[in-house]
């Protein structure tokens, strides 16, 4: 059994008077310590996913159907109560802008001391020394005052090494990371996602990678999962995914990373689909070369291309 | 240039003190007339039982109606007592109460506020629907049906006057949460598994409190008008205790009779105290808005 597994999520917006339908059906599973990239343009969808997951979706938005297997239990079906257990101490998440993720008013280390005593108990002292010790373990310079420090006087890779530490200290079966490194130097990027990697490895957790940057997917992942315009397209392994394509999204995608000596960078012609608009067929169907009448008709099915390697797409 | 460079790197900044973030604001007259007012008022009140004054409620049949000399330095009123005592001794009775109504809303306002914000939806509809219609009563009219029916005591007019306060406070402190509830600290602190109140108490009212800390001077002297209004027309506070509001009330009476100073010295307490709590949420309210 797959640790989460998302079956036909639908998530819509309600913005003033449009609606918008962020997800269409989305369809995802993450194996028990795969790690897992979901990658996809601004607008896919990905960290929609992430949150419908941890149901911190803002009060707009509905989810209209679907559901959200963890461990086998649907998450979407929990009360507030029963949902807190697993937040935390079962999945947590690693936010984008880590500076804002922590409370202005209080110091980092008593921060993560409390969420260290609101999973373990003990007492305020020994919660401490623990802070001090992830803080250490993540490698921030002097733990034991930068524990006294308040978040404004963190720069925004410490920030990221606070909460990263945070999610040490709860250890989750399922880390969350919302674009980790975006914001940060491209230097504290590779140090941040290493940290990432060495605590998925010492938790022994389950990794969920939301990114837009390809090049992170074949670094620190196993898995990929592709997202356009509210679903999801192609999943499959790294090597599958980014190797031997099989959607045609996917492909139009990788070309324009592919290639950085050419005199013009090559794009995917045509406009990401409105998303306030529904449709019957393919959400690629208008930019997609391979389009054929059914495209617009008919929403493809997925199916499997080899194994473990699965295409929404009617022609793949 | 290189000097320059290497003299930013070893300097750090130092947050400037409250005070001096006060004073660059607000200029040293405004912080200091207003400040040292206020002080005095206060200060004058705590120590009022062991100045050499005279009874502030010891009535004198023989010595009624003095104007202000020597002996009796604003004067003597109907019953013979001393006005300058009894606006000293007032100070007590005013501030305690005005802060004691205005804390118990705030202790009530606050929590409320930050509830209806948080939550939102049909419980944020109905408390904010009800401290509406409670805003929207006349206050002197609430206040007399309240002590007709209730009783005419001190509580009762802290009570009313908390009473008003309430809203004020719960809608300010609900106007800072709204945008905070989506903000991403509160997010991360509901991933770690944090209890909705927990969320509230720790990590949103303590975020939201500055405006309050600017709004309670201010709120601290309508307090004080009300009570004054309502001893005023006899509410509340009982005549020989020194009030503001009550010896205003004996002294109206005299007015025409050209004894002004029954009235006038009280007045003048209560207008300055009023004035300096509204200046002082001012000067506060200055520093805060900068900040932002």
């Amino acid at each position: 059994m797959a640790l989460v597994d998302i079956q036909n999520l639908h998530v819509k917006f309600h913005v003033g008077h449009d609606t918008v339908y962020a997800l269409r059906g989305v369809y995802l599973q993450v194996e028990r310590g795969a790690r897992t990239a979901i990658v996809g343009e601004s607008g896919s969808g990905k960290t929609v996913t992430a949150t419908s997951m941890l149901r911190l979706l803002p009060p707009t938005a509905r989810i209209t159907e679907g559901r959200i297997l963890f461990q086998g239990a649907d998450l979407l079906a929990l009360s507030e109560n029963e949902l807190r257990p697993i937040r935390g101490s079962q999945i947590c998440m690693v936010f984008q802008n880590a500076s804002a993720a922590l409370n202005p008013l209080y110091p980092v280390g008593q921060q993560i001391a409390d969420v260290y005593r609101q999973h373990n108990g003990g007492n305020k002292r020994e919660a401490w020394q623990r802070a001090v010790e992830v803080l250490a373990a993540t490698g921030i310079p002097h733990p034991e005052d930068r524990a006294r420090n308040y978040p404004f006087e963190y720069s925004g890779g410490m920030a990221q090494r606070a909460m990263i530490a945070m999610a040490l200290v709860c250890s989750p079966q399922l880390l969350i990371a919302d674009e980790p490194t975006s914001g940060l130097d491209v230097t504290i990027q590779v140090q941040v996602l290493d940290l990432i990697q060495e605590v998925v490895e010492k938790l022994d957790a389950t990794l969920m990678l939301i990114t837009h940057d390809i090049g992170l997917v074949s670094a620190v992942c196993d898995r990929v999962a592709v997202m356009y315009a509210g679903t999801v397209m192609e999943t499959g392994s790294v090597s599958q995914v980014l190797g031997r394509p099989a959607n045609p999204y996917t492909i139009r995608l990788l070309e324009c990373f592919a290639s950085t000596s050419g005199e013009k960078m090559p794009f995917i012609p045509g406009r990401v689909p409105d998303l306030r608009e529904q449709w019957q067929g393919c959400s690629f169907a208008e930019r997609c070369p391979r389009a054929q009448d059914i495209c617009g008709r008919e929403a493809p099915a997925v199916r499997e291309v080899e194994t473990g390697h699965y295409s929404a797409c009617h022609f793949s | 240039m290189t000097t320059a460079t290497t003299s930013t790197k070893t300097a750090t900044f130092v947050r400037p003190s409250f005070l001096r973030r006060l004073l660059d604001a607000n200029g040293l007259w405004r912080v200091t007339i207003n400040f040292g007012i206020l002080l005095a008022f206060i200060s004058l009140g705590i120590l009022a039982p062991v100045l050499p004054l005279q009874n502030p409620v010891k009535p004198n049949p023989m010595n009624t109606l003095q104007p202000p000399s020597a002996e009796h330095w604003f004067g003597t009123d109907r019953d013979g007592m001393d006005i300058f005592s009894r606006t000293i001794h007032a100070i007590r009775t005013d501030f305690t109460l005005a802060l004691s109504s205005v804390l118990i809303g705030i202790a009530l306002g606050v929590p409320l506020g930050a509830i209806s914000g948080y939550y939102g939806g049909l419980l944020d509809n109905v408390i904010t629907r009800i401290t509406e219609v409670f805003q929207g009563f006349p206050q002197i009219l609430f206040g007399m049906a309240f002590i007709a029916a209730a009783g005419n005591t001190l509580t009762n007019v802290v009570l009313i006057v908390a009473f008003y306060n309430i809203p004020v406070y719960s809608k300010m402190v609900r106007s800072v949460v709204v945008p905070l509830r989506d903000v991403e600290f509160v997010q991360a602190a509901r991933v770690a598994g944090n209890p909705s109140l927990i969320i509230v108490f720790r990590h949103i009212i303590p975020n939201a409190l500055v405006p309050v800390f600017a709004q309670l001077p201010l709120s601290c002297a309508y307090a004080v008008q009300m009570i004054a209004g309502l001893s005023f027309i006899g509410l509340g506070v009982e005549i020989p205790k020194p009030e503001w509001g009550s010896m205003i009330q004996v002294g109206a009476n005299y007015m025409v009779f050209g004894k002004w100073w029954l009235s006038v010295f009280p007045g003048l307490a209560l207008f300055y105290s009023v004035w300096v709590l509204n200046n002082i949420s001012d000067i506060l309210k200055s520093l805060w808005s900068k900040r932002v």
